[in-house]
């Protein structure tokens, strides 16, 4: 993804995809629908370091999270994810997939920091009735940050 | 997310007490056993007896702070399912899961501005009656948005609050009533001027968020926009 790809953009003359009424969806959040980045459809054969489920009681969405971590730096290496959700759920944790990834990776630290916030500035906004799906993808992420913490002795080195 | 079926999650309404203008604390007490661990910020999963709610949950922050006798969540009348916790009559019994959430400074921060925005301010009530009791050192400013002075839920126990610990500053504001009330500072919604005028320099602080969706994402910008670091900015909005 560029930078001038995440430049919000408006699908129609004057409507704020940040506006709290508004219905409209960002060419971000269309792009990652339809070109989901990062989806692990069968996980049999994917070796996690640690794995994240949640779900949304408001609409039933469930999300799933695997991450690889680099036993180097401590960065996450790779980030898979599955959802029975919304566009917007499945938009969202896309490009969460691409932030925690990119540039050799996001720390442990930060990844647990994470905040929808910042997801949905990648984005160019959600319409204020879908930011329950915006905060699957980063708990889910956070379960599994938890999981391979668990699995390491809480330091990153394996017990 | 469902709550799991034991007896041990079962909680009874023991007291309830009126906060502000549609909004109630209801304090609980475990049916079975003892109350769950929790820290100060956390919040369960509710569930009701309710024919008609049976099935759904929703979050409550829990507004008591860890070693008070009753477990408390404070509710604002808003949609039928915290109309039906709000109407809950003592002696009444809920569902609740074990306490979850990450939203609470950490260990080290000494120097945290909480910004809440009505209902909003649950968490942070609970985390400022639990910092000073174990560290009063620690220096807290509380911003806290309301529409009218009706609408400011705990008002006497924050005043309380705040003449027992020298660190504690809170600076109320009301967006949609003037009041001759000394303890209001600010008619407007809260923005960065509003707090550089009471912080001075934004830097070095930890700034933890919470309230209605568009409450928590406008200060987000705002904050960012003068200078606050992301890692320095904590969220949770309530929908």
């Amino acid at each position: 993804m560029t930078d001038k790809n995440e430049k919000l953009k408006y699908d129609v003359a004057g409507q704020d995809p940040y506006k709290s009424d508004s219905w409209i969806y960002s060419d971000v959040v269309k792009e990652h629908f339809f070109n989901p980045r990062n989806v692990l459809l069968d996980d049999s054969g994917y070796k996690a370091d640690g794995t994240g489920m949640t779900g949304s009681p408001e609409c039933g969405d469930v999300m799933q999270v695997w991450i690889k971590v680099n036993p180097e730096t401590k960065k996450i290496s790779d980030c898979k994810w599955r959802t029975f959700g919304c566009a917007s759920a499945i938009a969202s944790t896309s490009v969460m997939s691409v932030m925690v990834t990119e540039n050799n990776g996001m720390s442990l630290e930060k990844a647990l920091n994470l905040k929808p916030q910042q997801i949905l500035e990648r984005l160019g906004g959600l319409p204020d009735r879908k930011f329950h799906c915006s905060v699957l993808g980063h708990m889910a992420l956070r379960e599994a940050v938890l999981d391979y913490l668990k699995k390491n002795d809480n330091t990153g080195n394996r017990e | 997310m469902t709550i799991p079926e034991t007896e041990n999650n079962r909680l009874i309404l023991k007291e309830k007490k009126e906060e502000a203008n549609d909004v109630v604390t209801l304090k609980f007490c475990p049916k079975n056993g003892e109350l769950p661990d929790f820290r100060a910020g956390q919040f369960v999963m509710v569930g009701l007896a309710n024919k008609e709610l049976s099935g759904i949950t929703k979050s409550y922050t829990i507004s008591s702070a860890p070693g008070e006798k009753l477990l408390s969540i404070t509710v604002k009348r808003k949609g039928s399912f915290s109309q039906a916790l709000y109407d809950l009559k003592v002696g009444g019994e809920i569902k609740a899961s074990e306490p979850q959430g990450f939203f609470f400074p950490s260990e080290n921060s000494q120097d945290i501005v909480f910004l809440a925005g009505g209902i909003g301010i649950t968490p942070f009530y609970s985390i400022i009656k639990d910092t000073f009791k174990k560290n009063p050192d620690k220096k807290i400013h509380l911003f806290y948005s309301n529409k009218t002075l009706g609408d400011i839920a705990f008002l006497k126990d924050l005043d309380k609050l705040s003449a027992e610990y020298k660190n504690l500053r809170i600076i109320h504001l009301l967006t949609r009533e003037q009041t001759r009330d000394p303890r209001v500072k600010e008619f407007k919604r809260l923005d960065a001027d509003i707090l550089k005028r009471h912080l001075g320099d934004l830097s070095r602080k930890d700034y933890f968020i919470c309230g209605s969706i568009g409450f928590v994402n406008d200060l987000w910008r705002e904050l960012k926009k003068a200078g606050v670091k992301e890692e320095e900015i904590f969220t949770e909005a309530f929908f």
